[in-house]
């Protein structure tokens, strides 16, 4: 498998339309379609592909959390997914909730994974095959999901982590950032209770790392992009946006195609940090620099035997 | 005096019987712009003004938008709406209604065109309404 590119530090992760199209029929290949509209499968999707929600599938049905172990082992079996499957990962939007389920099963041990370079945008239109037929569920015996934390972060690791030197990167418009804005328009569901950013995040909006056609940019762009705004490879790196998908796709850039040691993605993001009190926000352009220990909210004591939960020791 | 008279002669400077073909394409780029004006006055008072919310629209209308959306988040450029445009028997001056008025479903910026809030709420709305 070649990657799109031809120059990333983990070759192949990219697969081209061209590829793809060339390999449908392969063995082992299993493609998923991943949308922020997921009816637009049912419209069409590449030959092969499964279609799986968002939403349903790759958020726990009441806690605000991802899908635990259990569930993502049924989800894999659904879509046909056993130790040797290679898969394919692809939908709307640049790839941006096709890029959180590579994240995901990622956290969950899956390794065979890659993302189709242009997504659905790109495939369709190229004028690729498409297709309304859905796939047989072919009877596997997936791995058995098993978490690992390290590529996941939550504002107890902003807090905690910061301190140490670690990155963070906002990747949502800069409009969003500044505060000038609670949310992109259309998305009125998913607002904080407080518009910024968190004090010393960097600006990097998602799109910089993509084509106008929705392909990721060449590895040696990407590298100038994000190192003339001095983000470096050996440092921790937290990625977030407002509820943890537009930063998926970063992190799956700087983790995946650049090859970044350490990068986990806060998909508390946003939401969770403008709406928890007491959480230190800046607005504006200025970066800012996150004071800790953070000073407990006003009027609020904390129970003895408690430590400040917004202290950098978390 | 007999410079002036050839330039005449030649069509160059002066007042000529029939129009230089300058002025008749300045005429003409005239009118297209006030074609543009009125479709979109048009595309706005029907509406803002004349349809109630929701009413629905030609399928093709809708086709537009969503393949605008498969373009992804880059949106298409404007050569390529109107590409789009074509497939669904629309010709650039007819394109132009997409984005007037209040609830535009299109927005151009920077030489490339995207849904705005209206048209992906169209998008989706389509979607429920016609995918099985």
């Amino acid at each position: 498998m070649s990657a799109s590119n031809g120059e990333f530090m983990a070759p192949g992760v990219l697969v081209s339309c061209d590829w793809l199209a060339a390999n449908l029929d392969a063995p082992r290949l299993v493609i998923v379609e991943v949308d922020e509209q997921p009816l637009l499968y049912r419209l069409g999707h590449i030959p092969g592909a499964h279609g799986i929600d968002w939403r349903a599938d790759l958020q726990h049905p009441f806690v605000r959390d991802i899908p635990d172990e259990d569930a993502v082992g049924r989800l894999w079996r659904r879509l046909g997914i056993d130790r040797d499957s290679i898969v394919v990962l692809y939908g709307d939007k640049n790839n941006w909730y096709a890029c959180f389920g590579f994240w995901l099963f990622w956290l969950y041990g899956l390794r065979n994974l890659h993302i189709l370079d242009g997504g659905r945008p790109l495939w369709v239109s190229q004028n690729l095959p498409m297709t309304r037929d859905e796939p047989f569920a072919v009877a596997v015996r997936p791995p058995r999901p098993r978490l690992t934390g390290s590529m996941r972060a939550g504002f107890w690791h902003v807090l905690a982590t910061r301190g140490a030197g670690a990155q963070l990167i906002d990747v949502r418009s800069p409009e969003e950032y500044r505060g000038e804005l609670l949310t992109e328009p259309g998305y009125p569901e998913e607002a904080a209770q407080r518009p910024g950013h968190i004090p010393g995040a960097v600006n990097v909006p998602w799109a910089l790392a993509t084509q106008l056609d929705g392909r990721f940019k060449p590895a040696h762009e990407l590298l100038v992009l994000y190192g003339a705004l001095g983000i470096r490879a050996d440092r921790p790196t937290i990625t977030y946006c407002r509820i943890g998908e537009r930063s998926a796709h970063t992190w799956f850039v700087l983790h995946a195609l650049l090859g970044f040691a350490d990068v986990r993605n806060y998909d508390g993001s946003w939401t969770e940090w403008g709406s928890i009190m007491g959480m230190p926000i800046e607005l504006g352009d200025q970066v800012g620099e996150l004071s800790l220990p953070c000073p407990a909210p006003a009027g609020l004591d904390v129970p003895s035997g408690l430590s400040q939960p917004l202290a950098a020791e978390v | 005096m007999a410079a002036k008279g050839a330039q005449e002669a030649r069509g160059l400077v002066g007042p000529t019987r029939a129009p230089s073909i300058m002025a008749l394409r300045t005429d003409l780029w005239r009118l297209r712009e006030g074609l543009d004006r009125l479709d979109a006055q048009l595309a706005r008072l029907a509406e803002e003004d004349e349809a109630p919310a929701g009413r629905l629209r030609p399928e093709r209308y809708y086709l537009v938008l969503l393949a605008v959306y498969e373009r992804g988040p880059h949106g298409a450029s404007t050569d390529e709406l109107a590409t789009i445009g074509a497939g669904c028997d629309y010709d650039r001056r007819g394109l132009g209604g997409y984005f007037a008025g209040k609830r535009a479903p299109l927005r151009s910026e920077g030489g490339r065109v995207r849904l705005t809030v209206e048209g992906t709420r169209l998008v989706r709305e389509y979607l429920g309404r016609t995918v099985p």
